[in-house]
C-alpha cells in the first residue's frame, strides 16, 4: 500500500516510490540518500518533523517535506512481528 | 633550500570528522578568513615534514557539488579553478554508500584523489565488515584509514600525500553510468570543445542535473536549443542521475562491504530514543538551554566585574599616560576611542562563554537534535528548528545571536533570521525597560515586561512574513538535515572554535564599533563639551517633529540616538541631560513624561535599530552593505510604525 511518509508510524519500514517537488528539492533529497527506490525506516516521530534512517544515516525531515514523499510500506516494525 | 610545496584540498560531507582531521593535521598552524566575496568560512593550514610544506585548504562540508548552495559552489570552483595538487576526500566509513556520492563527483573533476576512511570505530560498533584493500583496488586511488578524534592514521596520511605528489602513481577508476551514457554522449556532442575550465563530460552531467550555474553558462552556445530538448524533462533528470550514481556505488561496494542481517542498536540510537522523544525531547531541550543561560550569566557575573574593573584601570592609566596632550585631544582619545575599544572588549567574556557552550552542543551532536525538537514551535514564528539557537542566544546579546546564524546553510534563510534577530530584546534593553517600568508602573512592572517580550515575538512573526513576501521573495525552507552521531566533545576542537569566533568578532566587528562610538562621542561633545547644546542634542531637537507623534521629547530622542552605540547608553545620556541618575533621574522623568509616553518609549527602544556592535556583526556576517542598510532601515521603520499604532491606540482608549 502506498502512503505518504508522514503517515508511517515509528518503527515502520518503507520503500520510496515517488517524491513530489521541484528539481532542486529532489536533488537535495537525493544527495542525502532520500531517492525513489530507497528503503527507509521511520526512527522517530514528533508533532512536526520526523527522523528517518536511510543509507546508514539519520535524516530529519520537516513536515512539509515528509508529506510529499510517498512510500510503499514493507515492514510494520516490531508491533506486528 | 627551497621547500617543495604541495597544495591539498580537504573535502567531505558535513559531520564526517573533516574539521577534526584538519585540526589534527595543522594544529594552531592555520588561519581563518572568508572565501572572496562569500560569507563561507575559509580555513587554510600548514603541515611541515622534512623538506615539504603541505598547504591544506579546508573546503566547506557538502553532500554534493551541484550549485544549490554557496558551499557547494565554493568547493567545486576551488577544485576546478585552483587545481590543488591533491584532493583528500574524507568519508564516514560507517555510512559509505551516502559518502561515496560526493567522492564520485570529485573523481569526475580530478584524478589526484586520496580517500580517507574515518570513523572506523563506529563501523566496528555497527559490526560491518569492510575490505579496504578491495575498495582501494576498485577505486584505483589510495585509501587511508583514520580515527581522527584519537589522532590515529594522521602520519600515514601525510606520508601518502607526499608519496602521491612525488610518484603520481594513481590509476583512478573510470566513472561510467550505463543508464546515462547515451544521453551524456548526445549532450557532449552538442557542447563546444572548451567550456571555460570545466571538463566537458562533467558539464554534461551537471546539465542533466539542472545545475543552475552550468545551465546559465551553456545558454550562449550554439547547441543550446538542442541540449534544452534533451535536458528539458526537468523533474525526472536529477533523480535519474542520482539513481545512476547510487547504482554505481552499489556495484563498487558489492563484496567490499558486508552488513549483518540484524542492525546493531548503536549508542546514537539509544540516546536519540530519549533526546528526540516526542514527549520528553522538548522539556529536556528547554532544561539544557536554561542551564546554559544560568551558567553563562553566573559565570559572566564572576568574570565581567573584575574584567570591567581591569578595563577601567587601563583607562585611568591611559589618562595619566596622555596627560601631556591638550585636554580635548585627550578626551577624544580616552572618552571616545578607548571607550569604544573597551566597549568591544567588554563583550569578550560573554562571547567566549556563549560560544564555548555552542561549540559543546555542536561537537557532541546535540545541536542538530535541538533543531529537530524545536522545529514545531519555531513554525509559529514562521521559521524552522535551525533558527532556534541563534534566537535563544540573542536574548543574552544579539551579537552572538547574529554570529550563530552561520549554522543555517540557506543564504536567504540566514538573511531573514539576521533581520528579525534584533527584535529579540537583549539584556541591556531589558535593563532600560526595567528601570522605566519600576518608576512609571511599579505595580505592573512584571506583567508589562512580559508584554514587551510578547511584542518582540509578535514583531518577529509579522516581520518574518513581510520580509519573506516583499523583500526576500522566498519562504523559509523546510527542515532537512542529517543528524550526526553523538560523540564526546574534543577540547581542541571546542577551544579552536571559541578562539576563532572571538578573534573574528574583535577584529572585524571591533573596528566598525570603535569608529561608530568615536563619531558618537564627537557628536555629543562638540562644540562646547556640554551634551545639552551638543550636535547630538541638536539632532535630537531637530528630529523632534518626527517623534512628537510618539510623545517623545527631545531628551528621549537624544537618548535613543546614543542608545545606538550601546542600548544601555540611552539611560546614561538621559542621566547627563537631566543631570541626575538613579532615583533622582526617575523623579525628574516622572514629572516630564506621561505613562503612555514612557511605555511608547520602551516599545520603541525594544524594536528600533540594532546597536552598533550588532550592526557591525551584521555587516561582517552578511558581507554586504546593502543588506546591513536594509536591516537598519527596516527596523527603524517598523519600530516607528508599531510604536505609533501603540501610542495612538492607547491614547484613544484612555480618553
Amino acid at each position: 500500500m502506498i502512503k505518504s511518509l508522514i503517515d508511517l508510524k515509528k518503527g515502520e519500514k518503507g520503500k520510496i516510490t515517488s517524491i513530489k517537488g521541484g528539481e532542486s528539492k529532489l536533488l537535495r533529497l537525493a544527495e542525502l540518500g532520500v531517492n525513489p527506490g530507497e528503503e527507509i525506516l521511520v526512527s522517530q516521530k514528533s508533532m512536526g518533523p520526523i527522523i528517518i534512517k536511510v543509507k546508514d544515516t539519520n535524516i530529519a525531515l520537516g513536515e512539509g517535506l515528509a508529506e510529499n514523499i510517498y512510500v510503499e510500506v514493507v515492514d510494520h516494525g516490531e508491533d506486528q512481528n | 633550500m627551497e621547500k617543495t610545496k604541495i597544495r591539498v584540498a580537504l573535502a567531505g560531507n558535513p559531520n564526517v570528522g573533516k574539521s577534526t582531521l584538519f585540526n589534527q593535521l595543522t594544529g594552531l598552524n592555520q588561519h581563518t578568513g572568508n572565501w572572496p566575496g562569500k560569507t563561507v568560512e575559509k580555513k587554510v593550514g600548514y603541515v611541515e615534514k622534512d623538506s615539504t610544506l603541505i598547504e591544506i585548504t579546508d573546503l566547506p562540508g557538502t553532500y554534493s557539488l551541484t550549485a544549490h548552495s554557496i558551499e557547494e559552489v565554493v568547493a567545486r570552483e576551488f577544485i576546478i579553478k585552483e587545481k590543488p595538487d591533491i584532493t583528500v576526500v574524507v568519508l564516514d566509513a560507517s555510512a559509505l554508500e551516502r559518502n561515496l556520492y560526493l567522492l564520485l563527483q570529485i573523481m569526475e573533476l580530478s584524478s589526484n584523489v586520496i580517500v580517507v576512511l574515518n570513523m572506523l570505530d563506529i563501523l566496528k560498533e555497527k559490526k560491518y565488515k569492510l575490505d579496504t584493500e578491495k575498495l582501494q583496488q576498485k577505486l584505483g586511488v589510495p585509501v587511508i584509514s583514520t580515527i581522527a578524534s584519537k589522532g590515529i592514521g594522521i602520519d600515514n596520511l601525510v606520508e601518502k600525500i607526499i608519496d602521491v605528489y612525488k610518484n603520481k602513481n594513481l590509476n583512478p577508476m573510470k566513472i561510467e553510468y550505463p543508464e546515462l551514457e547515451d544521453t551524456l554522449k548526445k549532450i557532449e556532442a552538442l557542447l563546444p570543445e572548451k567550456i571555460e575550465e570545466y571538463p566537458k563530460r562533467w558539464a554534461a552531467i551537471k546539465l542533466l542535473e539542472g545545475d543552475p550555474l552550468i545551465v546559465e553558462l551553456c545558454k550562449k552556445y550554439e547547441g543550446w536549443e538542442e541540449i534544452k530538448k534533451i535536458v528539458e524533462k526537468k523533474e525526472e533528470n536529477p533523480v535519474k542521475v542520482a539513481s545512476a550514481r547510487y547504482s554505481l556505488i552499489k556495484n563498487i561496494l558489492k563484496d567490499v562491504l558486508e552488513k549483518p542481517t540484524n542492525q546493531v542498536i548503536t549508542w546514537t540510537d539509544r540516546l536519540d530514543d530519549i533526546l528526540t522523544h516526542r514527549i520528553w525531547g522538548l522539556p529536556i531541550a528547554i532544561l539544557i538551554i536554561f542551564s546554559i543561560f544560568y551558567f553563562t550569566y553566573s559565570l559572566k557575573e564572576a568574570i565581567s566585574t573584575p574584567w570591567d574593573n581591569f578595563l577601567g584601570l587601563i583607562g585611568l592609566g591611559l589618562n595619566n599616560l596622555f596627560s601631556f596632550l591638550p585636554e580635548w585631544l585627550k578626551n577624544l582619545l580616552i572618552g571616545g576611542i578607548w571607550q569604544g575599544v573597551a566597549n568591544v572588549l567588554s563583550f569578550t567574556p560573554l562571547i567566549v562563554i556563549f560560544f564555548f557552550f555552542l561549540a559543546l552542543l555542536e561537537d557532541t551532536g546535540y545541536l542538530a537534535r535541538l533543531a529537530f525538537v524545536t522545529d514545531r514551535i519555531m513554525h509559529i514564528l514562521g521559521l524552522h528548528g535551525k533558527a532556534f539557537i541563534p534566537l535563544v542566544m540573542s536574548f543574552g546579546c544579539n551579537v552572538p545571536g547574529v554570529m550563530a546564524t552561520r549554522t543555517l546553510e540557506n543564504e536567504k534563510d540566514r538573511l531573514l533570521l539576521i533581520m528579525v534577530n534584533s527584535f529579540i530584546p537583549c539584556v541591556p534593553r531589558i535593563l532600560v525597560a526595567s528601570f522605566f517600568l519600576s518608576i512609571f508602573f511599579p505595580k505592573y512592572a512584571p506583567i508589562l515586561l512580559l508584554v514587551l517580550y510578547l511584542i518582540s515575538f509578535l514583531s518577529i512573526m509579522i516581520s518574518g512574513r513581510i520580509l519573506q513576501r516583499r523583500v526576500l521573495k522566498t519562504s523559509f525552507s523546510p527542515l532537512l538535515m542529517e543528524l550526526p552521531l553523538y560523540k564526546l566533545p574534543n577540547i581542541k576542537i571546542v577551544s579552536l572554535y571559541v578562539w576563532d569566533k572571538l578573534k573574528s568578532f574583535l577584529v572585524r566587528a571591533g573596528t566598525v564599533m570603535v569608529i561608530l562610538s568615536g563619531i558618537t562621542w564627537i557628536l555629543s561633545h562638540i562644540p562646547s563639551g556640554n551634551i545639552e547644546n551638543s550636535i547630538l542634542a541638536n539632532i535630537g531637537k531637530t528630529l523632534m517633529p518626527l517623534f512628537s507623534p510618539l510623545g517623545f521629547n527631545w531628551q528621549l530622542t537624544t537618548g535613543l540616538i546614543s542608545g545606538f552605540v550601546a542600548k544601555e547608553a540611552s539611560l546614561s545620556t538621559l542621566g547627563s541631560i537631566y543631570g541626575a541618575s538613579g532615583n533622582a533621574l526617575g523623579k525628574l522623568l516622572l514629572k516630564d513624561l506621561s505613562p503612555i509616553t514612557a511605555f511608547s518609549f520602551l516599545v520603541f527602544q525594544l524594536l528600533y535599530i540594532p546597536c552598533a556592535a550588532t550592526i557591525a556583526t551584521i555587516y561582517k556576517e552578511t558581507n554586504s552593505l546593502k543588506w546591513t542598510l536594509i536591516t537598519i532601515f527596516y527596523s527603524l521603520t517598523y519600530a516607528y510604525l508599531f510604536t505609533l499604532i501603540i501610542h495612538t491606540g492607547i491614547t484613544l482608549l484612555v480618553r
